[in-house]
């Protein structure tokens, strides 16, 4: 048996023997093959050199042997890593995405609650609950007519007894006639003396032109 | 030549390991079906005659054991062959250290053909066998992937870790020396 002096052809008979020869590639070498004696009788050989080779193979169980090599490598960690991986990173994306929206709302509600309270604080005149505060109802300004500015409310030792209804409560205005006057009448009769004198106060006047500033105490 | 790595419904073999990897096992059977008969004939033509079906199922599980240590350098099938060429070895030497049992050598599939003899009909079978059995090891592995499984030089020198050049160097002297015996 004699080699053919084609070496490429040559090379590519086992290729054309277990067509993995694309289209063009297995028409050249059938076309060189039906020519040439040489190929024809190696190509022969090759067959019965592979029938040889495969002559004990049997079908193997397909099936059988998936349902095994499933069965015996059933969530294996490369399998499920990346999937837990994946999942983590979505739940990592998810979360940052509801601490957004959380710090969102939260940043809204406190907005809404600030504004609610200088409304109530503007609209609404609160019951004085404090005991050491007067609410004292001035007359309508521009703003609002039920506006309510608190003040400070005298000493508890100079206020008379009746002024525990204030500060349960009622305004000036809810007042009787005769109540009015008796308020009015303690409010007389309160020592107007500050409780401590007050310290002597030194002024410094310097006029333009001399050379030293006058003192007044 | 032609792209073996890919089925008749046009999935490669990288798209089923990546379907198998995010758990669909109709991929891992797709792909036990696709290769698994190949497999068998790569391990008859390497002399295992028993237990084809579990020599091929442990592959599959050792191959999609450690699908992140392929890099789809080579095809899918070279590689399942690598791994099952391995576990034949390892298989050998386990025999070998079996006291009962005669001693192979590690490329010496060639002296288990003996038990196939009967199996085989006529004089050219007998012919062939006998010319193979006169080959070096190196020799007879590369003639035996490149004529009965159809490998290229490429994936045989993957295969064997050698050059291409050396695998296509070792095939054209063993089918000379085939030759040679069949004409004598």
């Amino acid at each position: 048996m004699t080699d053919c002096p084609n070496a490429e052809m040559r090379d590519r008979l086992p290729d054309l023997l277990h067509e993995r020869l694309d289209r063009s590639a297995r028409a050249a070498v059938m076309a060189h093959v039906e020519r040439c004696a040489n190929c024809r009788a190696e190509l022969a050989l090759l067959r019965e050199a592979r029938a040889v080779l495969t002559s004990g193979v049997r079908t193997v169980d397909v099936a059988a042997i998936a349902r095994g090599v499933i069965a015996r490598t059933r969530a294996p960690i490369a399998v499920v890593a990346p999937a837990a991986r994946r999942s983590r990173q979505q739940r990592s994306w998810s979360d940052w995405r509801i601490a957004a929206s959380i710090a969102v709302i939260a940043a809204g509600a406190a907005t809404v609650a600030v504004i609610r309270s200088r409304q109530e604080s503007v609209v609404i005149a609160p019951p004085p609950v404090v005991a050491n505060t007067v609410a004292v109802a001035l007359p309508p300004v521009a703003e609002s007519a039920h506006r309510v500015h608190r003040v400070p409310r005298a000493p508890v030792a100079a206020a008379p007894a009746q002024n525990a209804e204030l500060s349960a409560g009622a305004g000036v205005s809810d007042l009787s006639d005769s109540d009015l006057r008796a308020l009015l009448q303690d409010l007389d009769s309160m020592d107007a003396v500050t409780p401590t004198d007050p310290e002597p106060v030194t002024v410094r006047v310097s006029m333009p032109g001399r050379g030293d500033g006058g003192e007044i105490e | 030549m032609t792209d073996a790595s890919r089925g008749g419904d046009g999935q490669s073999d990288l798209d089923l390991i990546a379907r198998w990897q995010r758990g669909d096992e109709r991929a891992a059977t797709e792909l036990v079906a696709r290769h698994a008969q190949a497999l068998a004939r790569f391990a008859c033509s390497f002399g295992a005659s028993e237990e084809v079906d579990d020599l091929v199922q442990d592959t599959f599980v050792r191959a999609f054991n450690s699908l992140d240590g392929f890099r789809g350098e080579s095809s899918f099938r070279t590689w399942l062959f690598t791994i099952e060429r391995r576990l034949l070895l390892d298989r050998r030497r386990a025999e070998k250290r079996r006291p009962s049992r005669v001693e192979v050598q590690e490329g010496d599939a060639a002296t288990e053909y003996d038990a196939l003899d009967s199996m085989v009909a006529g004089e050219a079978a007998n012919r062939v066998r006998e010319a193979m059995k006169k080959l070096s090891p190196t020799q007879r592995e590369v003639f035996t992937l490149r004529v009965a499984q159809g490998l290229s030089y490429k994936e045989i020198a993957e295969l064997v870790g050698t050059t291409e050049g050396a695998a296509r160097v070792h095939y054209h002297n063993a089918m000379r020396a085939v030759k040679e015996f069949i004409d004598d």
